[in-house]
């Protein structure tokens, strides 16, 4: 086989020796004749056998020698696509170019991501392959422009299919008065002459060449592709009844089933009902989608900008980072910042999920989008554009929502192949019921489903295409291609309603597989730094009144000018309780032992036992004390006054507020929690005490906590890790998900597969809730689909036709086709209704019960409560 | 690709395609003639119908066939 040249843009060259490692790395592979790399130009010219090697392998032999092949992405809506075959029909011809890395085509999201390498494919050419397949391409537009655009074009799609069925149902609604004209009070009503098989004709054609022509044009395109769609199956249906209504019209005796078998009100009514079907689809294939669509309406069009000491009102992108911008009361935020100057509580619920208005004074940071409520500010511009948290949020949003999830894969694979396994199954039909079936079951009185027409004339070849063109007509598979992207991007939008942040559709369905959670300790389950837990008075001499708010204002006083983060912690502790805490006379720090000051003419001594021993203190009164704090994992601090023991200030990072209930609702889900840490197994126990935790991993190192993750997967177990993203970036990439928690405004930074926005524990619970209830969705929707198929293609293939002596028509077919789809984007648009089941018992906690000086009217019998279980469309 | 290399793509799966289709057609006949007793419109329909269904059914499979091996051979 002959070679090829091709030239490949790769990153990170500097030197020779980065040369010599990717001659050396491509060269090694099979099929590579000849490698030349220019170091200067970043580029590496490679001639290869395409028989033997591609270019995934050769981009992953340079990156596992630390070296990027330039990928390049581009991402495109594509409009037009009515289901997976679509999605499949673009994913191949795409794929099928050279230099293609990978492409993944979402339907309700109405977009295509195709990585490839630019030095051998071109964005141009891209979009001209997905142009001949017969879609429309435009780039994605950002914000509010995709909006309208999207907006824009669902309306033209619903006006184009709208007009089609204008024309297509009254037409078909005439050709099936006139085929049935004989039956039931019919005669009485309809005129002879529209039972004419010359005017069924002249009605049929109108629907075949008009609305119908649709489907013919895009399979056209798709074959002449080496592709197949549902549209195919449309055509050869509507197409195969119509050529044989036409030649039963103008040649009865030709031996195609004769004047009584025209099939014309079969093509005009598939037309009708797949027509339906399409236009049921854009009504509400752009539901699935609200929850970006609403983040997107987020954004203020106007902000008010301070410049050269005037105010003025400018669009809300055109605001530069530093610029000062003013709010007024029950306005929106334009972009991100931190307040200058004023007060005012801010409702962020629209991106955290945080129910409560949160209050905003000096040095507080503010996200754009969010809702100013009562009073005026000034912040200057930290983050505009693009860098913005919403932007980030719909960015990440829309990239989980393009992306495939494990479980689409049979899924894919069914929607990909079944337009030709239908169309080999229909072959089979045919053949079966031309050269068996006919002869063994068939029974002139026999009628389709529902009608009261007689198949009497039908003919041997009319009764086996019949069958045939129904079955092509019954097995669409877009209920099967639907199911799961549908139910992903309603997920991903409720995770991101509330403050949850999916990754990519992996990430819900792995989530809602965990069994295990593993948490870190430092700043994800405690606040991440000390304060004050416990003061303890020890009776003596040194105070005639002793006081616990005495013994921690001396603390304090001795530690004022102390750096140490437990001296910090006692002045904070102090100040919160209202206490004065003046300056020392004098201060000293002793260095792994404590300090030592003067006030008011008292010598102040404060830190560990060893410190007191050296200056003589007896501690012996409160040494029980001190150990009963230490085995609670907190730091206990001796205060001498005078050389006389004066108490004891305890010292612990203390939990967050939601840490213990997020544990406790865990357990309820049936995971098994764990929590990592550097601390020593008596601290950390003692945490693990308090918020309810079943398993602790102590004393682990930073480096360590990866290792620790990937030994719990050992178990079997699929684990979560739940940390600040930073520093337990290397565990959060292990776990089969990672959790990054507390991220607020810089999303773009974090690493992890869910990242929760709050810092609430509690979140962890809503991410699996919401996971839980995606992947019940999908399934609920992959059974009703494949079900409908494995139900519906024995039926319309005849298997029970010997025993019935029914057949289904090919326009019930088509009916049953869009029914099934529709149930399946319905059945998902329930999930809009999903709430939290923390968010439903504060619903519940604050509605005021019927009966109570709130509410006097009794509530009446099976009232609809959005709190209560029946609630859940779970 | 090139244009030559998509006219050959073009003709070598439109031989392929059309030869498989023919061979299904021929299949049928064959049946046709051993079962016996067709009147010809339901020969030639059938004909026809098997035709056009083995076309859908090779042309996709056979053209992105012959477009990878031609990719190969440059």
């Amino acid at each position: 086989m002959a070679h090829r040249t091709i030239t490949l843009t790769i990153n990170g060259m500097h030197c020779a020796s980065c040369q010599a490692a990717i001659e050396t790395a491509l060269g090694d592979l099979p099929g590579i004749s000849e490698v030349a790399v220019n170091v200067s130009a970043g580029k590496a010219q490679v001639s290869y056998d395409p028989a033997r090697v591609g270019l995934a392998e050769m981009a992953r032999n340079v990156a596992d020698v630390g070296y990027e092949v330039s990928e390049d992405e581009l991402t495109l809506r594509v409009t037009g696509m009515t289901c997976a075959s679509c999605a499949s029909k673009i994913e191949t011809a795409v794929g099928g170019l050279e230099g293609i890395a990978g492409v993944v085509v979402n339907v309700p999201a109405e977009m295509a991501r195709v990585r490839f390498y630019p030095s051998l494919a071109s964005p141009a050419e891209i979009r001209r392959i997905i142009r001949d397949l017969g879609y429309g391409v435009e780039d994605r537009a950002d914000g509010q422009a995709a909006l309208d655009r999207e907006r824009e074009s669902r309306r033209r799609e619903l006006r184009r299919q709208g007009f089609w069925m204008l024309v297509s149902w009254p037409l078909a609604f005439l050709i099936m008065l006139g085929t049935f004209r004989e039956y039931w009070i019919l005669p009485r009503f309809v005129p002879e002459f529209l039972s004419s098989r010359a005017i069924l004709f002249l009605l049929t054609t109108p629907v075949v060449v008009g609305p119908g022509w649709q489907f013919f044009l895009n399979s056209f395109r798709g074959l002449r592709r080496g592709v197949t769609d549902m549209n195919l199956l449309y055509a050869t249906g509507i197409g195969a009844a119509y050529l044989i209504g036409v030649a039963n019209t103008f040649w009865p005796t030709a031996g195609f089933g004769g004047e009584k078998a025209v099939f014309f009100e079969s093509a005009a009514l598939l037309t009708a009902f797949i027509i339906l079907g399409k236009w049921l689809e854009a009504l509400t294939r752009g539901r699935t989608s609200e929850a970006i669509r609403r983040l997107m309406a987020l954004q203020p069009k106007i902000a008010r900008v301070i410049r050269d000491g005037r105010e003025i009102e400018l669009p809300a992108d055109e605001v530069l980072t530093d610029d000062v911008v003013l709010v007024r009361p029950g306005e929106r935020i334009p972009v991100d910042g931190v307040v200058l100057e004023g007060y005012s509580a801010v409702d962020e619920s629209m991106l955290t999920g945080e129910s409560l208005p949160v209050e905003k004074k000096t040095g507080d940071q503010v996200i754009g989008s969010t809702m100013n409520k009562t009073g005026a500010f000034k912040f200057q511009a930290t983050k505009v554009g693009k860098e913005t948290a919403l932007a980030q949020i719909i960015c990440l949003v829309e990239e989980a929502q393009a992306s495939k999830a494990p479980i689409q894969k049979l899924a894919d694979w069914v929607a990909g192949h079944f337009i030709l396994g239908v169309h080999i199954l229909a072959l089979s039909v045919f053949f079966f019921w031309f050269f068996i079936g006919y002869w063994r079951f068939f029974d002139p009185q026999s009628t389709f489903f529902l009608t009261p027409y007689a198949l009497g004339e039908i003919g041997v070849f009319g009764f086996a295409i019949l069958l045939s063109i129904t079955v092509l007509v019954i097995s669409c598979p877009c209920a099967v291609g639907m199911a799961t992207p549908s139910a992903m991007m309603a997920g991903t939008g409720k995770g991101a309603e509330h403050g949850v942040l999916f990754k990519g559709a992996d990430a819900i369905e792995a989530t809602s597989k965990l069994q295990a959670i593993i948490f870190d300790k430092t700043g994800t389950l405690t606040r991440g730094e000390p304060s004050v837990t416990d003061v303890q008075v020890a009776p003596g001499p040194w105070h005639a009144a002793p006081s616990e708010d005495e013994v921690l204002r001396l603390a304090a006083i001795a530690e004022k000018h102390s750096e140490h983060p437990l001296g910090e912690a006692i002045i904070r502790g102090a100040t919160e309780r209202g206490l004065a805490v003046p300056d020392a006379d004098r201060f000293n720090a002793i260095p792994g032992h404590g300090v030592e000051a003067e006030h008011g003419g008292r010598a102040l001594l404060l830190g560990n036992r060893k410190l007191m021993r050296e200056r003589g203190v007896d501690l012996a009164p409160l040494l029980p004390q001190a150990e009963a704090l230490e085995a609670n994992g907190k730091t206990a601090m001796f205060l001498a006054v005078d050389a006389n023991a004066a108490g004891i200030i305890a010292v612990a990072d203390t939990l967050k507020e939601h840490s213990a209930e997020a544990i406790a609702r865990l357990h309820r889900l049936g995971l098994e929690v764990l929590m990592i840490t550097g601390d020593n197994r008596r601290t950390a126990d003692a945490i693990a005490r308090q918020v309810g935790i079943d398993r602790v991993l102590a004393e682990v190192l930073p480096q360590d906590k990866a290792e620790e993750v990937k030994k719990l997967q050992a178990e079997g177990k699929r684990v979560a890790m739940v940390g600040d993203g930073i520093n337990d970036a290397p565990a959060l990439a292990q776990a089969d998900v990672g959790m990054a928690i507390g991220s607020g405004t810089d999303i773009a930074k974090e690493t992890g597969h869910v990242i929760l926005i709050k810092e609430d524990l509690r979140d962890v619970v809503v991410a699996l809730e919401v996971a839980k209830a995606t992947m019940r969705k999908v399934k609920e929707n992959l059974f009703w689909a494949f079900s409908y198929n494995v139900a519906s293609i024995p039926i319309g293939a005849g298997l029970f036709y010997p025993l019935f002596k029914l057949v289904v028509s090919p326009e019930l077919a088509a009916l049953l086709m869009a029914v099934s789809s529709v149930t399946v984007t319905l059945n998902t648009l329930l999930l809009r209704r999903f709430v939290p089941s923390l968010k439903r018992e504060v619903a519940v906690a604050h509605s005021p019960a019927p009966g109570t000086a709130h509410d006097l009217t009794p509530a009446p019998a099976g009232a609809h409560n959005p709190g209560s279980p029946a609630h859940d469309p779970r | 690709m090139d244009a030559a290399v998509d006219k050959r793509v073009v003709w070598l799966s439109a031989l392929w395609y059309l030869g498989i289709s023919l061979a299904v057609v021929a299949v049928f006949l064959i049946l046709v003639r051993w079962v016996g007793g067709y009147p010809a419109a339901a020969i030639y329909g059938g004909a026809v119908w098997s035709f056009l269904l083995s076309m859908i059914v090779t042309m996709p499979v056979v053209t992105s066939y012959v477009k990878r091996r031609a990719r190969g051979k440059g």
